[in-house]
Parts: structure tokens; C-alpha cells; sequence
């Protein structure tokens, strides 16, 4: 089963670009511009995971992502903004990982949900992380 | 929905768009790959099933079908000529298979046959596109384009069928001329659902992307080099980043060449198509101004992707250096691809540039990547 992912981009180029990255690499994507669906969405896709492009949001938009703070309790998030320490919304008692958002590296985003996913037990990918980077050190390439 | 992605001309619908239930993508990358593997043969239509790529360009428009083993090609002239109704015309029209329609007391002759009238009264064709869009100019534009692409598209043999058409992009350089892509994206559409198919638009650029870069994950620059205008898109694991025109082509070089020569542009095009070399010094004065204004465009072409790629904030990280993939009559002189290489050794763009590539198959390269589109949305 591929797994579930839930992101959020107001852009439809930097969706597509996320989508299109995400699925390439296994996962299932479901894209939303949209974050009066957000609670609707995470009810019904259940997603293993949700990432959240912050860019082109409007600042009342970002504040309604701290309203799913009890929906992401167990769901790793990671945000795609400009900067870390981002204060336009707060996800309490929530997993968040950050990337960098300019320019959009969709291959970095797809390696942070890998690693999130990894790091709340969700996924195989720690464990086959480990091999490959076993098998590296075999065959002398670390 | 969308996705190679998207409503192609980069006004993607997002809400909803799960992708759950829907093909996965992989299926649709080796499907897109199959299509690409295939030969090219330009033959006459026999029936019509399965997807379609149709390009509808300023010059021809063309249709791609997968046929088996291959995929087949058919053209036809986006012209018409008009003739004075008669019993008699009518007669020889029929008889000799002329496509043609009646409309205020006259005969419009249509597509390829359009061009040996024209030639046989000493006049030019008329078009009803201008600049990769359909012209106001024309009172029948719509009905003419129409009656154009049903001599290529028939009604499909199952409901639904998907058939993708190539628009041009918006205009993102010369940017002072009026033009309606959303009216004349949604005129075509309108008419090929009528027939019976689902349509779905895609830009031309991206269509070259689809039909040249399946090696490269559909990664790279395609730009279409038509008669009305050049297209262009940058494409990243086919999604259109940024999708523009220039609102100049071959018609513009035709029409100033027969400016500063005083020959005709009908007479200017017949020549390029004889073949024109910008690899050599110019034998005459034709070849000179032919020179100078290919030489002009790809000048412009080039400093128009560094304006605009360079200015916008949507380009992705590329990690790797890109092909570009030139399609389009155009583009078909000998040396052209040099001259648009050394060209763009004078700008700067926010990623490195792996090859720059002439299709392998000008003509038809748009028309095969919405064909390879279609096919990759099929169910």
C-alpha cells in the first residue's frame, strides 16, 4: 500500500511540482489549495503524513492550519516556508520537520517526508534507509 | 485530471485532485514511453479509436493517432480560399473530393486543397488563425477552423474519448498585442466535446517536452517554432513551470523577407521550404535577408527565455543541467540549431543548459506529444 499524503499549496505550479515529485517516489498524494477543506480532507484521507507549502497563503489562511493541531497530534507535518522559525500559525504537540521554500526543491521535500516518516515509525524507510547505507559502506562508497 | 499534469496550460485544478482511483502515474509514464517507442507514419484516417493528439498550429493542424505498432500522422492546411458559387463548381468540388463548405453564396474551400486553388488563381490562401490564435479578422473563422478539423477528426467510435489539442501559450514578451487564449482554447474544446470526445488543452511546448524528453523524465525546455508564433515551456517530470509565447515565427520571417525583396511571401515560403542554409555565407540577396531575419528571431527567442525565466519565481530547484528540444517548421534550416546555441551562450539562466536539440520530428512533434498526453490520461 503506497502511503498517504495530504499537501497544501496555494500554488498550482508548486502543488503540481510537489505532487508530481511525491508520487514519483511511491507515495499517494491528494493536493489541496483550499484551507476551509483542511478538516475535512485529514478526517477523510486519514494521511500518514501532511505537508504544508506555505507560500502564497494569506496570513488568515496560515492562522486556520492551528486550528488542526488535534488532527496532526499523530500525523508528522512538514512545512515548506521561507524560514524556520515561522510564527504566522503554531501546530502544538505536533511533529513538524521544516524545508526551504525558495526556490521549491521538490527532491528535498520528498527526502524530509521520507525522514519524518521514517522518524515516527510510519514507514519501512528507516529500515531500508539502514540497508542502503550499509550496503554503501560494503561496497566502499560512504 | 491532471496529470502528466494538469489542465496543461498552467490553470491547474487542484481541490480534489487526489489521484485516488485514477491511473497511478507510473502506469501513465510507461504508457507515455510505449507511445514514444513507436514509428511515425503520415497516412490517410481509417477510423477513429482510442485516444488523439491534435495539433492545432497557424499553419496545419495535425493529427497523431496510435495504431498498433505506430503512430499514424495526418495534415491538413489551416487555409481557405473562397470561390463564387455555382452548379457547375459545385459539381467538379464533388467530384473531385474538395473539401469545402457553402456559405453566404459562396464556396469555402478548405486545408490542403485551399493552397492549389489559391495557386491556380495567382492569390494567397487566407487563414483562419493569426498568431497561434483564431482571428476576428475572418466573419467564419470559427466555422472555417471547424469545418477544418472535422476533415481530420471524425466522431469517435466509443463516447468519451480522450483527445488532447495543443494551445499556445499566453504572450510573455511582445506583450502589446490582445489576445484571448482562455476563447480560443474553449472554441476548440467546445467543438471536439460536440463530437463526442473528452478534451483536454495542452501547451505546445510542453507537447514537445512530452513527445522529445521520455529519457530525460520529461525534464527540460521544449519550444515550437511555428508560422504564427513560438512557444515555449519549461518543463520539470512534465509539469509546465512556466509556459509563454513569442508573438513572432516563419510568417514574420516570409512577410519581411518579401518586404525588403519584393517577391511575395507565398514565393518567400516556397523558397524556405526548398531549404535554407544558415550554416553558409548568403549566395544572394533572398539568402541574406533570409539570414538576417532567422537570425532576428532566434536573437529575440533567446533574450525572450532569458527575460522571462530569469524574472520569474516559480523555477524549482534543478539540481542537473537540462536538454532543450526545438520543434516546429521553423526550426528546420541547416545550422539553425548552432546559431540558437551560440545565442544562448550570451545569456544567463537560473540553471545550466545540458543540449540543445532539434527534433527528430519537426512537423509532427506537437501533435505525437498531445498524442502521448491523450494516452497517458486514458483510463
Amino acid at each position: 500500500m503506497p502511503l498517504s499524503v495530504v499537501v497544501f499549496s496555494a500554488e498550482n505550479v508548486r502543488g503540481a511540482l510537489l505532487r508530481k515529485a511525491l508520487e514519483k517516489s511511491g507515495f499517494e498524494v491528494s493536493l489541496h489549495k483550499n484551507v476551509r477543506v483542511a478538516i475535512d480532507v485529514l478526517k477523510t484521507k486519514a494521511p500518514q503524513l501532511v505537508i504544508i507549502d506555505r507560500k502564497g497563503y494569506f496570513p488568515r489562511e496560515l492562522e486556520s492550519f492551528s486550528s488542526l493541531s488535534g488532527l496532526l497530534k499523530n500525523i508528522p507535518v512538514v512545512i515548506v516556508s521561507k524560514a524556520e522559525a515561522d510564527s504566522s500559525f503554531t501546530l502544538k504537540d505536533v511533529s513538524v520537520e521544516w524545508c526551504q521554500s525558495d526556490p521549491l526543491d521538490p527532491l528535498a521535500v520528498v527526502a524530509k517526508a521520507k525522514s519524518s516518516l521514517a522518524a515516527s515509525g510510519k514507514s519501512d524507510l528507516r529500515e531500508k534507509e539502514t540497508i542502503a547505507e550499509d550496503l554503501r559502506g560494503f561496497i566502499g562508497l560512504k | 485530471m491532471a496529470d502528466l499534469t494538469g489542465s496543461y496550460n498552467d490553470k491547474e485544478k487542484v481541490e480534489n485532485e487526489s489521484n485516488l482511483g485514477s491511473r497511478p502515474p507510473e502506469e501513465k509514464v510507461e504508457a507515455a514511453m510505449r507511445i514514444l517507442q513507436k514509428s511515425v507514419v503520415e497516412e490517410n484516417p481509417e477510423g477513429y479509436g482510442g485516444p488523439m493528439g491534435l495539433d492545432v498550429g497557424t499553419s496545419n493542424i495535425v493529427l497523431a493517432q496510435n495504431k498498433g505498432n505506430r503512430i499514424s500522422v495526418t495534415k491538413q492546411l489551416n487555409a481557405f480560399f473562397i470561390i463564387p458559387q455555382s452548379k457547375f463548381t459545385r459539381k467538379i468540388l464533388e467530384q473531385n473530393e474538395i473539401a469545402f463548405f457553402e456559405h453566404n453564396k459562396q464556396y469555402y474551400i478548405i486545408g490542403d486543397s485551399a493552397e492549389n486553388f489559391a495557386n491556380m488563381f495567382n492569390a494567397n490562401t487566407r487563414r483562419p488563425m493569426e498568431k497561434g490564435f483564431l482571428t476576428l479578422r475572418e466573419d467564419e473563422g470559427v466555422a472555417i477552423i471547424q469545418a477544418i478539423i472535422k476533415t481530420l477528426v471524425q466522431r469517435p467510435k466509443k463516447l468519451g474519448e480522450i483527445i488532447c489539442f495543443s494551445v499556445p501559450g499566453e504572450p510573455g514578451w511582445d506583450n502589446h498585442r490582445a489576445t484571448s487564449l482562455g476563447g480560443h482554447e474553449a472554441v476548440i474544446k467546445m467543438y471536439l466535446a460536440s463530437l463526442g470526445y473528452t478534451p483536454i488543452a495542452i501547451n505546445e511546448g510542453l507537447a514537445v517536452v512530452m513527445a522529445e524528453l521520455g529519457d530525460e523524465n520529461f525534464t527540460g525546455i521544449g519550444i515550437s517554432m511555428g508560422g504564427g508564433l513560438c512557444n515555449v515551456c519549461l518543463t520539470y517530470m512534465s509539469v509546465p513551470v512556466i509556459a509563454y509565447s513569442l508573438q513572432r515565427g516563419g510568417d514574420d520571417i516570409d512577410e519581411n523577407v518579401s518586404r525588403e525583396t519584393g517577391l511575395s511571401a507565398t514565393k518567400i515560403k516556397g523558397i524556405k521550404e526548398e531549404g535554407v542554409d544558415l550554416s553558409t555565407m548568403p549566395k544572394n540577396k533572398i539568402g541574406l535577408a533570409l539570414q538576417i531575419y532567422y537570425t532576428d528571431l532566434i536573437n529575440e527567442l533567446v533574450h525572450s527565455m532569458e527575460k522571462v525565466i530569469s524574472s520569474s519565481d516559480r523555477i524549482p530547484k534543478i539540481a542537473n543541467p537540462i536538454p532543450i528540444v526545438i520543434s516546429g517548421g521553423t526550426a528546420s534550416p541547416k545550422g539553425f540549431r548552432e546559431k540558437f546555441e551560440s545565442d544562448l551562450r550570451s545569456i544567463r539562466l537560473p540553471f545550466e543548459i545540458a543540449s540543445v536539440r532539434v527534433s527528430k520530428d519537426l512537423l509532427n512533434a506537437t501533435a505525437i506529444g498531445a498524442l502521448v498526453m491523450a494516452v497517458s490520461e486514458a483510463k
